[in-house]
């Protein structure tokens, strides 16, 4: 994680002007969604934002369009503290969903606490790239696309 | 105008002079607050202490997001409170201070969307 938070030069010089097609927020927090879209726009991070307001929602929704790539988000900013299904419990369902959807999307987390600890063996096997803190802020979302591993996405694209 | 709570300087970071969002956000804002203020209420009255730390940890975030401190700490008390003492008495007294600050953050918030709409 500390290592996908360095900052290449190179790389971003490369990919600027390149943005994601599609980004997926999973959070149950209603304020929290209408902020965090808010800040994708205003920093161009990608061009369409989809909003699922639970886990099981955001697994259901991947599964229907496993077929139809360009409705896979290349990112998902999850949520940890959810009721229902938690941050956590998605992270389990999702590494048993098909290759076809797992190979296409990451996951930076998006939390009021932080549990990077416990969350480890998805940091160490590339799973989760970035981990942010709420409240989410234009900055944070700025130093995000600064980062190596946002740039390794985009130049994927 | 200035406000004693609403920072219209802090907001305007994420809405760029988008006044329809912005307007739209305090709107959705009011409202969602008033419903879980209602479910901590509940809570609280029931001594329930995962819908107090959940409905608190919730407020707490939202409050963050409007750039207002002063609530966002109280809901953060109360977070803690019903996490670590269990004190419900303690936390009624700090949901009570909430509540009538909310109001004047609410009274605030409906002055701005009336000027809003008069300056139209």
């Amino acid at each position: 994680m500390t290592d996908s938070q360095n900052i290449n030069i190179e790389n971003i010089a490369a990919n600027l002007g390149k943005t994601l097609d599609l980004v997926m927020l999973i959070d149950d927090h209603d304020i929290s969604n209408f902020m965090a879209q808010q800040v994708i726009i205003n920093t161009k991070i990608a061009k369409n934002s989809v909003i699922q307001p639970a886990g099981f929602s955001a697994i259901n929704y991947l599964i229907k369009r496993k077929d139809q790539p360009t409705e896979i988000p290349q990112l998902i900013f999850l949520d940890l503290d959810m009721p229902v299904m938690s941050g956590t419990e998605f992270l389990l369902k999702f590494a048993s969903l098909p290759i076809e959807i797992t190979s296409k999307c990451k996951i930076v987390i998006l939390s009021g606490f932080d549990k990077k600890a416990e969350l480890d063996t998805w940091i160490k096997n590339g799973t989760i790239i970035y981990y942010l803190l709420k409240p989410l802020k234009p900055s944070n979302l700025e130093a995000f696309k600064l980062s190596d591993a946002y740039n390794k996405l985009v130049s994927e694209l | 105008m200035i406000y004693r709570l609403l920072d219209l300087n802090y907001l305007d970071e994420y809405f760029l002079g988008d006044t329809p969002s912005l307007n739209l956000f305090l709107e959705l804002f009011v409202a969602s607050v008033d419903a879980d203020l209602k479910v901590l209420e509940m809570a609280i009255k029931q001594s329930n202490v995962d819908a107090t730390r959940k409905t608190s940890h919730k407020l707490k975030s939202a409050y963050r997001y409007m750039g207002i401190k002063i609530l966002a700490n109280i809901f953060e008390q109360i977070e803690q409170s019903a996490v670590k003492n269990r004190n419900f008495v303690e936390i009624d007294v700090l949901f009570q201070k909430g509540l009538s600050i909310n109001l004047e953050m609410q009274e605030e918030v409906i002055l701005y969307l009336n000027l809003i709409t008069l300056n139209d």
